[in-house]
């Protein structure tokens, strides 16, 4: 694929989100005006962009469907939830096809027109208008000779999206007589001229039979992308004005002499004084200043983060050196390096951030699918899509996030009659909510379902060999059993979530990303599951630590505190706050003789809401840590996630708490 | 291939060919440049040019903009039907009477050999 297919790919990933967002929203208030505008903006863009780019099946489908929108929106057609499914797969089917690239099979080609079939109501017609009350809803009002001045400002890449300003022209032409002018255009130089950009603006007069809301449909998809007012200048005018006296229409219009303007159309002298300015009518001013964007790919921003933790690894062997060295000098500069390291540590990391909000709408359609095949009548709430998270956190969270879902779809929410029957509302609810907490990311999914049954969970528990049943656990821990391997709640195994692929896999994602899942659950109320999330997977704060001559990292954000260890002995158990804490020692962990170290610490952290604690020999302190994968021999050495390299050159393991501590507990929770 | 530019001892000569559009510009905006760098006298031929969209309008109208910013001599040698055609659309007739454009050479195409009006 060339430069401009590839840039088409791109954006009509974008396209077809927002196509989808829109159907969605359609689907819940078919009668939002502005979603059918967007919904159709949208394929009139993937259509033109399509054709530019030579993806000419996916210029006839996008057309077709474009029809459709178009019949919706003159009230032609209505949309029924019969069309917005179809129209959803509709945008399934153009993800395929652009996934085929320029060419598209014959079995593609196929599938476009048996959907097209079901479009143009060949399947039971659904979507047509039965009466014509909608059709008389939009009967035009008919003018008389009315004069409007228009001027339009679009944005300059409005060509690169397969928008013409020559139809926009043309799209007026067909209502009046009219006379055009691009203002004194200031172009930018060549070098600062992007190719494919237009910087161009005009003032158009417009003579007519003409409802003003057919000029609002002529500049349909300009109003979106730039600015347009659009103006009445007076009833009667002079259409004939228009040839007669083109040379002074066009000087006025160029200056924007609106009197001139109507002396000339209204046979009105022009020293008479000037009426009141008529209110413009402002379609978008508010994006006159559009932000700027650049596309990066990942891969490159991927390189820029990798050369950052190269980076900072030098200034953190930099400050090392001018600290031994004892030159204050070399320490000034190795200070200044610091700031400016993180300043740009955090500014890369920021570029790799991303609103996770560009995940949930993913599931939305997943809702709206599988509640319709479960027979059961489900809302999402979503709240805090704004949250940031890295781009390579959303990625990987994604697939976890659709099994909770599916949970909640398939096992926690009730059928309606269920619901009815226990005196709930017949639609169930699930709430997807995103927030930042301190350095992490809090993402809970939360429904009014039946939740939890701890008495059935601990009984297939023990069937299944995970507990003993002398196992004294609380409520919560019971809760928390499924996501053990292998667990699973279901009576059956469903299509939907019970594919074999257990809640264990959500949570070892989670920690995958070094993050943690919770779940809450109240029978008969419904279920929570919290998961919190680092911010970036790359460069990390750590907390380093010592024993003997080894260094390790714990990441920071699991650690609670550091306290001393209570006395010599092997106790376990320490008491912190009125909460017995459990602790081990990482020597033991590593297989290390024990020490004869004054004052080993505790190093406690929170893992699964519960405390554990970490004996080390010394606690070095708070250290920017950059993640480094391990080679191929040490990926499965269990309880280390990773490596970095410290500020002498010293290589540091990164461990990780969560798997050292179920490995450490392990046999006592089975035996206890 | 959209254009193509030719050297001689006179200067350069950029020459815009057959039906232009958007997915043209950033060639031609790149033989352009190139052409204003080349320190030499420069003439913008568009008389081979089929049809010319509004981002090789603008195009044009940078080329002269920086040209004349920077006292580089870039004169529009020839055009025809296409640039007239894309200026009335977009509302820029009169840059015809700017002396940029008036001085340059109309190709004069004859569609009708048989009725005698040929060349």
């Amino acid at each position: 694929m060339d430069a401009l297919q590839q840039a088409f790919v791109t954006e009509a990933a974008d396209v077809l989100e927002a196509l989808e967002e829109a159907l969605l929203a359609l689907d819940e208030n078919p009668d939002d005006r502005d979603r059918v505008d967007a919904a159709f903006r949208a394929l009139h863009t993937l259509k033109g962009s399509g054709a530019m780019a030579g993806f000419t099946e996916v210029e006839r489908f996008a057309h077709q469907l474009e029809s459709a929108f178009d019949a919706v929106r003159s009230g032609e057609r209505v949309l029924d939830p019969g069309l917005v499914s179809v129209a959803l797969s509709s945008i399934d089917h153009l993800g395929a096809l652009i996934d085929a690239g320029p060419t598209a099979a014959e079995a593609l080609v196929a599938a476009s027109d048996g959907l097209l079939a079901q479009l143009s109501g060949g399947s039971g017609g659904a979507g047509k208008s039965s009466s014509g009350a909608k059709k008389a809803a939009v009967t035009r009002e008919i003018w008389g000779q009315t004069a409007f001045l228009i001027a339009v400002s679009p944005e300059p890449d409005l060509l690169l999206d397969g928008m013409d300003p020559f139809e926009l022209v043309y799209g007026l032409t067909k209502l009046g007589s009219l006379r055009l002018v691009a203002l004194d255009p200031e172009p930018p130089l060549l070098d600062d001229l992007v190719p494919g950009h237009v910087h161009l603006s005009w003032r158009v007069l417009l003579v007519g039979e003409i409802d003003p809301r057919q000029i609002d449909d002529a500049l349909f998809f300009v109003a979106d992308r730039g600015v347009v007012t659009v103006q009445k200048l007076g009833d009667d005018a002079r259409e004939d004005a228009l040839s007669e006296q083109a040379e002074a229409i066009e000087e006025a219009l160029v200056a924007g002499d609106e009197r001139q303007l109507k002396a000339i159309l209204f046979d009105t002298p022009t020293h008479v004084k000037l009426p009141p300015k008529p209110e413009a009518k402002e379609v978008k001013a508010e994006e006159t200043k559009k932000e700027d964007m650049v596309k990066v790919s990942v891969s490159k921003l991927d390189v820029l983060v990798d050369l950052v933790g190269e980076m900072v690894i030098a200034q953190a062997r930099l400050a090392e050196l001018a600290k031994r060295r004892d030159d204050p000098e070399l320490e000034s500069v190795a200070e200044d390096l610091e700031r400016m390291c993180t300043g740009l540590r955090d500014s890369t990391m920021d570029l790799r951030m991303l609103p996770i909000g560009t995940t949930f709408s993913r599931f939305k359609r997943l809702v709206r699918d599988i509640s319709h095949q479960l027979g059961k009548k489900i809302q999402l709430i979503t709240e805090g899509e704004d949250t940031e998270l890295d781009k390579t956190v959303i990625d990987k969270l994604g697939d976890p996030m659709v099994h909770l879902i599916r949970n909640s779809l398939d096992h926690g929410i009730e059928t309606p009659e269920v619901r009815a029957a226990a005196g709930k509302p017949e639609s169930g609810t699930i709430w997807l909510s995103a927030r930042h907490s301190e350095t992490n990311v809090v993402i809970e999914v939360r429904d009014d379902g039946k939740g939890l049954d701890a008495g059935k969970i601990r009984a297939k528990a023990i069937e299944r060999g995970l507990i003993d049943p002398s196992t004294k656990l609380s409520e919560t821990e019971v809760q928390n059993l499924i996501f053990e391997p292998g667990f699973s709640t279901a009576q059956s195994v469903s299509a939907l979530s019970g594919r074999g692929v257990g809640m264990d896999a959500v949570r070892t994602a989670v920690r995958a990303l070094r993050g943690d899942i919770r779940l809450t659950s109240t029978v008969g109320e419904g279920t929570t599951l919290r998961i919190e999330l680092p911010l970036t997977l790359a460069i990390i704060e750590g907390l380093l630590v010592q024993l003997d001559r080894s260094r390790f990292v714990l990441p920071l954000g699991q650690v609670e505190e550091c306290i001393e260890v209570p006395g010599p002995g092997p106790r376990r158990y320490t008491e912190l706050r009125g909460e017995l804490v459990p602790y081990f020692s990482l020597r033991e962990w590593f297989g290390a003789e024990d020490s004869n170290v004054e004052n080993p610490q505790i190093v406690v952290t929170h893992i699964d809401g519960r405390r554990f604690g970490f004996v080390v020999d010394h606690v070095i302190g708070q250290q920017q840590t950059v993640i480094k994968s391990l080679g191929r021999a040490y990926r499965g050495v269990e309880g280390v996630s990773g490596a970095t390299i410290l500020g002498d050159g010293e290589v540091a393991l990164i461990l990780d708490p969560a798997k050292i501590a179920a490995a450490m507990s392990e046999p006592r929770a089975r035996a206890a | 291939m959209a254009s193509r530019v030719e050297s001689g001892p006179t200067g350069v000569r950029v020459i815009f060919e057959g039906a232009l559009g958007v997915s043209d510009a950033p060639v031609l905006a790149e033989h352009l440049a190139d052409a204003l760098a080349s320190d030499q006298p420069v003439s913008l031929d568009l008389g081979e040019a089929a049809s010319l969209d509004a981002s090789v309008i603008q195009l044009v109208l940078s080329a002269r903009a920086s040209a004349e910013k920077s006292g580089l001599p870039l004169r529009l040698g020839f055009y025809g039907y296409a640039l007239e055609g894309a200026l009335h659309q977009l509302g820029l007739a009169r840059l015809l009477d700017d002396p940029w454009f008036a001085e340059a050479e109309k190709v004069q195409y004859f569609l009708f050999a048989d009725d005698g009006e040929a060349a």
